[in-house]
């Protein structure tokens, strides 16, 4: 177990924006009350998977809703935070167990933020994994659900006091819908704790050091940046991705619909990419991408959109006309390219009729070349 | 302590339908849900206040959602009985009665269900003394009766416990949210109350009313004597209006059903013209186009020839029909009952006048 010191706490918030694929909720206000934080004296500790022990309990803090512009934020941080502790600590009550340590719900500039700030609060660690291995949109995505594990029992919290603890829920389907619909009627934001699990069944499910990949993805961004280099090839070599597309931003709507922020993003091509066309349609994260009208990369795998000076992540709602930006990609964990990962999480989950081809595949049938 | 027959039940579930003003859930699902207990060999109790032990705690279990036509309703399965259980598992204690929420053809019989499936009383008594539709509708919420911690569970197999809320009126968005996303129908148990603070608050022989509505009504058809006048006489109340169903509108908006009757006298209302604005339950009604009665005094539309009660939206064109009134409760007479339960609250800026000022 150790302890994070401000340069590495802000290349994980870094490294997790980038692979929370434009979503995973805005970073910005993570890493401000993280800051914060540590002027305060509060201590950040990361423990390694092997570190938990097989009797401990874990569970996961995160807020469900949509992802917001930087001039929308219609609320603190801090309520997500305290939102956050309510039902961790409702959570525990009902299990009459005491929690060894959180561990982020995806690896999202918001989602790491959030679980640290919970842990941070509670005087436990967070733990290098977290329930994905990259951001998501709703609950039903995450690897122990691939593996049939239970979400339940979970505890939400609402700002305005209301508690609750969905004690067992038919499927993670209806976990989300449930969580969603409690969502839209607390400004489309809600405090929940789930996946209280067991130490030893908790190690068998879940990959490890997906924080540490995360954080190594934002310390190499940043050495590029102060030492001249090309942070978006930084982050493709640390990511082991590809080079999608790079241009200027020149149509990006979006709405908020029942709880997520639903948009599509037009990219007009620059340099190596001129004459060519890029679009992105996402559900919170980045979902689907077509290079001039056909499709380019689908979920599982990552599409990550960039700032090709800083490479950093922009969030998608701050994704604007005019913008100039780099569309980089890369690999799923494998055990989203499994049968069932698939069906949770394919293209055709969100309505496109396609099969998913892996963002390699399509590399070697001529994406390559475009670069 | 006494024990209900087939009949009694009947009786019960029909009286229960009037009182429901058009909401309380289908007078036909309720009927058949008692009819399988009892062919079942489940036995009905109906409990006197005091005949429980101060000490008693109590629940309330009901099905929540809006009411469709006849036969509309999927099945719902036991989902009253699994929040009622989930609530007492929470609450490590056993319930040892159970009280109705409200009165209706399928909210009460919902109550009886759970008390004979777990072979518990009803008790005498309910918190509404009619049908109503919104939770906070209730002499819980006006005498301050916490909601929380409440269950719920849905036909899908989903049970969650609402262990803290804002208020009533939040408890009610929740619920309502919940059942619109489970085919508009989940259980429900709220209220947990331990007898000695219940019997300070509820309305009283409300069931014993309903048994006595439903009674007489039975009772004039055998003798052929006229069945409404039977039913208003047997509640206090008021013939409102004689008529035929010309118009009849409605919608399913946000969980409840809102709809709007329009009727033409006939025989002595000849020449008059009548309407009912509903939501779930019948709210104000307006005769000749002047405000006639509100809420929380109750409005029942029955048919004329029989008295049986039609619950919203069976209010079919051209259905002859008998509109009554019946005073509510006084516990609903008092300024936060009326706020709770007035007019205003369904959005008609009209003062509260109590029915028999009107048409006493």
């Amino acid at each position: 177990m150790r302890t994070l010191n401000k340069q590495e706490l802000e290349d994980l918030i870094r490294g997790c924006a980038i692979l929370g694929t434009g979503g995973g909720g805005n970073p910005k206000p993570g890493l401000a009350a993280i800051q914060a934080d540590l002027q305060e004296g509060r201590v950040f500790k990361l423990a390694k998977l092997e570190e938990v022990p097989d009797a401990a309990w874990v569970a996961t803090p995160s807020i469900f809703g949509g992802v917001f512009p930087d001039e929308g934020i219609g609320r603190a941080f801090q309520d997500d935070v305290s939102e956050c502790l309510k039902a961790f600590e409702t959570l525990e009550d009902y299990l009459g167990k005491r929690f060894f340590a959180a561990f982020p719900a995806e690896i999202g500039g918001a989602a790491a933020a959030e679980a640290l700030a919970v842990a941070t609060r509670r005087g436990i660690p967070i733990i290098d994994a977290d329930a994905v291995g990259r951001a998501v949109p709703e609950l039903q995505h995450s690897m122990f659900n691939v593996q049939h594990m239970p979400s339940t029992p979970l505890a939400v919290a609402t700002t305005r006091g209301d508690i609750i603890i969905l004690k067992e829920v038919a499927d993670d389907l209806r976990g989300e819908a449930i969580i969603r619909a409690l969502a839209a009627i607390n400004g489309n934001n809600i405090g929940v704790v789930s996946h209280p699990l067991e130490g030893r069944s908790f190690k068998k499910s879940i990959i490890a050091g997906t924080l540490s990949k995360a954080m190594a993805i934002g310390t190499a961004v940043r050495q590029a940046c102060s030492s001249g280099t090309d942070p978006v090839e930084a982050v493709i070599a640390a990511q082991r991705g590809y080079l999608l597309f790079k241009g200027k931003v020149v149509q990006a709507g979006w709405k908020i619909d029942e709880g997520f922020t639903i948009g599509d993003l037009s990219i007009r091509g620059q340099g190596d990419y001129l004459d060519h066309r890029y679009r992105i349609w996402y559900k919170n994260e980045n979902i689907i991408s077509w290079f001039d009208d056909q499709p380019d990369v689908t979920v599982p795998d990552l599409i990550c959109v960039l700032d090709p000076k800083t490479g950093e992540a922009i969030t998608n709602p701050n994704c604007k006309k005019g913008m100039d930006v780099v569309v980089t990609g890369c690999p799923a964990p494998s055990i989203w390219r499994s049968p069932r990962g698939l069906e949770l999480f394919g293209p055709r989950h969100f309505g496109y009729l396609m099969d998913y081809r892996k963002i390699e595949e399509n590399r070697r049938l001529g994406g390559a070349d475009r670069n | 302590m006494r024990s209900l027959g087939a009949i009694e039940l009947e009786d019960i579930l029909i009286g229960c339908t009037i009182l429901g003003t058009g909401g309380g859930g289908s007078l036909s699902e309720g009927q058949r849900l008692i009819k399988g207990l009892i062919e079942k060999g489940e036995e009905f109790t109906l409990g006197k206040l005091e005949d429980l032990d101060p000490k008693a705690l109590i629940g309330s279990p009901y099905y929540c959602g809006s009411i469709s036509p006849e036969g509309g309703k999927e099945e719902s399965g036991e989902v009253a009985l699994k929040a009622f259980e989930a609530l007492e598992d929470y609450l490590s204690e056993e319930f040892k009665g159970v009280i109705a929420a409200e009165l209706g053809g399928f909210a009460t019989a919902g109550a009886l269900a759970v008390a004979a499936e777990r072979g518990l009383p009803l008790l005498d008594a309910d918190a509404a003394g009619r049908a109503a539709p919104d939770l906070q509708c209730s002499i819980f919420y006006v005498m301050g009766i916490p909601i929380a911690p409440m269950a719920v569970a849905s036909p899908m197999g989903d049970v969650m416990i609402v262990k803290q809320v804002q208020d009533d009126r939040r408890a009610e968005e929740i619920i309502r949210r919940i059942a619109v996303i489970s085919g508009n129908m989940v259980g429900v148990c709220d209220h947990p109350t331990r007898m000695e603070m219940l019997q300070e608050v509820v309305i009283p022989n409300t069931i014993s009313l309903a048994e006595k509505v439903g009674r007489v009504r039975r009772k004039a058809m055998e003798k052929e004597d006229n069945p409404c006048k039977a039913v208003t006489e047997a509640g206090n109340g008021y013939l409102l209006f004689q008529g035929l169903v010309t118009a009849h509108n409605w919608k399913v908006e946000e969980g409840f059903t809102v709809g709007q009757i329009k009727l033409t006298g006939i025989d002595e209302c000849k020449g008059e013209e009548y309407t009912i604005w509903y939501k779930n339950e019948n709210i104000i009604s307006w005769y000749n186009g002047e405000v006639d009665v509100t809420v929380p005094d109750l409005i029942s539309i029955l048919e004329k020839d029989t008295g049986m009660p039609i619950t919203n939206p069976n209010c079919d064109k051209g259905k002859r029909v008998s509109v009554i009134g019946f005073p509510a409760s006084e516990q609903w007479r008092t300024p936060d009952g009326i706020t709770a339960f007035g007019p205003k609250f369904f959005g008609h800026d009209v003062e509260y006048v109590p029915i028999e000022r009107r048409r006493g």
